[in-house]
């Protein structure tokens, strides 16, 4: 039997693990904090700013870390407080 | 009994009476229902994140109340035919929301504009304990005097060297 080893370049390993040092580990803030997780309402407009960019769009979970579960309920209060003219819908001149 | 909110964006122009009005509709609309207002507040004045029909700024109010279950759907056709004809000019846009039976009564809702500036100037410069932008800062002389006064200067450093 010979035994056939999969190749693998150091190149790429090294470059993989470079990157991971820098990253820290993503997580839902809102799962590990509850008083955070009660904050999330359409009214409190200070908070739901902190999950947009800056031209007014809804971040995704993939940047800001959160679960399925608190993406959802984000993103349906936003959507609540712009048609209250709370948060914009898109970066304006003004 | 079902506890709900609803949030009121107003014009700036609204005054007392037409503040009134839409408590008392509350209020009675909630008493033949054998329900009850929680809270009527008001929170202040709002610069808006884009304009609503043409307006910059707007007037936040929020009214929490509840009521049985089988007389929901008749309530919210009252108050939404209310919003429509007869607070149209005043109220721009409404928007009701129900609430957990768990819900507590504290929520969080972003500072109005008008607050630390509803003295003014005045109050600004006595908080921060300011003699004025210029400080005491006398009405300048004409330029004529403002030459004599480097010559002065000059001439009593002179006679102290001489001294």
């Amino acid at each position: 039997m010979t035994k056939f080893k999969l190749k693998v370049s150091s190149r790429l390993l090294k470059k993989k693990v470079r990157k991971q040092s820098f990253l820290t580990p993503k997580h839902c803030r809102f799962c590990s904090d509850k008083e955070q997780e009660e904050g999330i309402d359409y009214k409190n407009s200070n908070l739901l700013r902190v999950f947009l960019t800056e031209r007014g769009k809804i971040l995704p979970s993939r940047v800001s870390g959160n679960c399925f579960f608190h993406q959802r309920e984000l993103s349906k209060n936003i959507k609540l407080a712009r048609s209250m003219a709370l948060l914009p819908y898109c970066a304006m001149h003004r | 009994m079902l506890k709900y909110e609803t949030l009121i964006l107003a014009r700036t122009q609204i005054t007392a009476d037409e503040l009134s009005i839409i408590e008392n509709f509350y209020e009675n609309l909630l008493s033949d229902v054998k329900g009850k207002v929680i809270a009527f507040d008001k929170w202040g004045k709002y610069r808006l994140a884009y304009p609503v029909k043409k307006n910059d700024y707007g007037i936040y109010i929020l009214v929490r109340y509840e009521m049985l279950e089988e007389t929901v759907t008749s309530a919210f056709k009252k108050i939404s035919e209310f919003f429509k004809i007869k607070c149209s000019e005043v109220v721009m846009r409404n928007v009701s929301v129900k609430l957990d039976e768990t819900a507590s009564t504290i929520y969080k809702y972003p500072e109005p504009v008008d607050v630390g500036r509803a003295g003014g100037l005045d109050t600004f410069i006595k908080e921060n304990k300011m003699e004025g932008f210029l400080g005491d800062a006398k009405p300048s002389s004409p330029v004529e005097d403002k030459k004599d006064s480097p010559k002065e200067e000059t001439s009593t450093e002179k006679k102290v060297e001489q001294n």
